[in-house]
């Protein structure tokens, strides 16, 4: 049965008076956090010192997080009197130089379908600017079906054989996408400068926790995105390579938590830890609330930074990112014109001005020769993508092929239920 | 004969009446008129380029202009290398004939063009002999104009160019036109303007 967009329009009307009454409360909030994160020290009710802001912060972070919510790591340049709101121009981009992303795709396990398989998709774009421009788009499907490859398997030999779910899927297709992209950039031969882009976060929280075992973390965290990172990082240590990810449209609310902290009027909290305080006071009645709530990064940025210029570094201080050892995370936002933009990077692309200013440039460049997003990148996503139709055909294939060799495919009632659509 | 002339793409389409065929060289697909083969198992197709187009390989992705800050065509290219993975030129082609065990036939072969069998440009020889004979005018007549008169007048200017004595070339086609449009006096004219002198 169709939607009644009878019933739907007076929620609609609602949902969008109830935005209307919102929007002016977020103004006030809103207001309040550009001027703290002009200089977060200075609170009308009252200034913090610089060494409680950064305790607070670092009480955000591992081991044992004091403060509920995830907060921007500090590093050493930026100096907290001269406000979070610093921004930087980009350094010429050099007319030489090649565009290098990878991206994924793919189809995951239907227990409904005819076989128990996954595949996944990597697909690429290697871009040459300059005196020889030529591009090079690629992909490299692969299918796993083997009982072992459905597994991350327990190197005890025991019992803790752990089935890749839809989380540990879309992990072990980022690994690849981050090998895809050492693959190519240790094959290629060319000296001029490389922008290496990855999709989405380097930041693998859906790794942390205690919901899987180590030898999961260590297959596809050690030995897979972070050993990939290595590569990169070698490689990069011959050549001028300005390697991140790339988030459009980012949700984070790090920097924003920043200033939860900074204005948090509670003595000691980062000792006491923020349950301890405002553990039962729930959204909207903590007074940080008061320039946090329904605020993301990017919504601090649109007004800090101007068309091309990016933020300052800042620190990732996920969980996770403890075990990434040289590769933890740094990010900055950036106006790529049209939209405020996340780069994530390793710890050891930060350090390198020369590296980060070039990451600045050649991501502007690429977005200006894209439309707004990196020309590679979107080539990388198309040569990736697994479209519906895609789907069908795979599984058709599949359907097929079994049928050659004598093997009925099962189906379920359900998917049969789907497929007839009987009256 | 063989395919000795240029390769200019490969058949990604065929059925009886003709083939698609990818070029090679992105925006540069052969004259329109000119006579192309392509095989299948022995026998060689002949095929005249009658339509060809330029997009995008992705029928869902809309080309878009992106010229606008620079100041040559070529500019575009050179800050765009990956537009030559993106876009591709097609040309259709309509079998007029074919060759089997030596004999040049101005009919239609048994089956079509093989698909991603190589499509090549036919040498002027090639043209010279297939041409000595104008039946196969009728295939291209028959086809719905006025796209097809251009492509038919622009095959005979070019087939002429392949005969020593272009003039009688012409002046013999005109005349086979004149046979097979004999009921559509006023497409013969426009038609027979097209051919030229």
């Amino acid at each position: 049965m169709a939607l009644d967009l009878h019933k739907t329009a007076p929620q609609v009307r609602e949902m969008t008076l109830r935005l209307r009454d919102a929007h002016d409360a977020r103004q006030t909030r809103l207001n309040r956090a550009m001027t703290l994160l002009g200089n977060p020290l200075a609170r009308p009710h009252g200034p913090l010192a610089e060494e409680t802001l950064r305790q607070r912060v670092e009480a955000a972070g591992p081991p044992r997080p004091r403060v509920t919510f995830l907060v921007a790591g500090l590093p050493a340049p930026i100096a907290l009197a001269d406000g979070l709101d610093r921004a930087f121009a980009a350094p010429p981009a050099p007319p030489e130089y090649m565009a290098l992303a990878t991206d994924g795709s793919q189809i995951t396990v239907d227990r409904h379908g005819p076989a128990h398989c996954f595949l996944i998709n990597v697909g690429g774009a290697m871009i040459q600017y300059g005196r020889e421009p030529h591009a090079d788009l690629f992909s490299q499907p692969r299918l796993y079906s083997t009982p072992e490859e459905m597994v991350i398997p327990d190197p005890d030999g025991g019992v803790r054989d752990q089935p890749i779910d839809d989380v540990l899927l879309g992990v072990k297709r980022t690994a690849m996408e981050c090998e895809a992209l050492a693959d190519r950039l240790e094959q290629s031969a060319h000296e001029s400068p490389v922008l290496a882009l990855l999709d989405g976060s380097l930041v693998r929280w859906d790794l942390s926790g205690s919901r899987y075992g180590d030898h999961v973390r260590r297959e596809l965290l050690q030995d897979g995105f972070l050993a990939a990172l290595g590569r990169i990082r070698a490689v990069a240590q011959r050549r001028r390579v300005a390697f991140a990810s790339y988030i459009s449209s980012p949700r984070s609310t790090e920097v924003v938590n920043v200033l939860r902290v900074a204005w948090c009027p509670h003595e000691g909290v980062e000792t006491k830890g923020c349950d301890n305080i405002c553990g039962h006071g729930g959204p909207g009645k903590r007074e940080c609330d008061e320039v946090a709530t329904a605020l993301m990064d990017r919504d601090l940025f649109e007004r800090v930074l101007a068309p091309g210029e990016r933020s300052a570094l800042f620190a990732s201080q996920s969980p996770i990112v403890r075990e990434y050892g040289p590769h933890e995370v740094r990010f900055c936002y950036v106006n790529v014109d049209g939209e405020i933009a996340r780069l994530e990077m390793p710890e050891w692309v930060a350090q390198d001005d020369e590296a980060v200013g070039l990451l600045h440039a050649l991501t502007l460049d690429q977005c200006r020769k894209g439309g707004g997003y990196p020309v590679a990148l979107r080539e990388a996503h198309e040569a990736a993508v697994v479209t519906g139709s895609d789907r069908r055909l795979f599984w058709g294939l599949v359907e097929s092929s079994l049928a050659s060799q004598g093997l009925t495919p099962r189906f379920s009632e359900k998917a049969r239920s789907k497929q007839v659509r009987a009256l | 004969m063989t395919n000795d002339g240029a390769r200019l793409g490969e058949v990604v389409e065929a059925d009886t009446a003709g083939f698609t065929a990818q070029c090679d060289r992105l925006g540069e697909p052969p004259a329109l008129g000119t006579l192309v083969t392509a095989r299948d198992g022995d026998v060689e197709l002949y095929a005249v380029v009658c339509h060809a187009a330029t997009a995008g390989i992705d029928p869902s992705r809309t080309v878009v202009a992106l010229g606008a800050d620079e100041e040559n065509e070529e500019g575009v290219y050179r800050s765009h290398p990956e537009l030559a993975q993106l876009l591709r030129t097609d040309i259709r082609a309509l079998v007029v004939g074919h060759r089997h065990g030596g004999r040049l036939l101005q009919h239609l072969p048994p089956r079509p063009a093989r698909i991603h069998g190589f499509v090549y440009q036919a040498e002027p020889e090639q043209v010279r002999e297939f041409t000595e004979t104008l039946d196969f005018l009728a295939y291209l007549v028959r086809g719905a104009p006025p796209a097809n008169d251009d492509a038919t007048a622009a095959c005979l200017r070019l087939a002429g160019q392949a005969h020593p004595d272009q003039r009688a070339f012409l002046v013999r086609a005109g005349k086979a036109l004149a046979g097979l449009l004999a009921q559509d006096s006023q497409r013969l004219h426009v038609l027979l303007q097209m051919v030229g002198p």
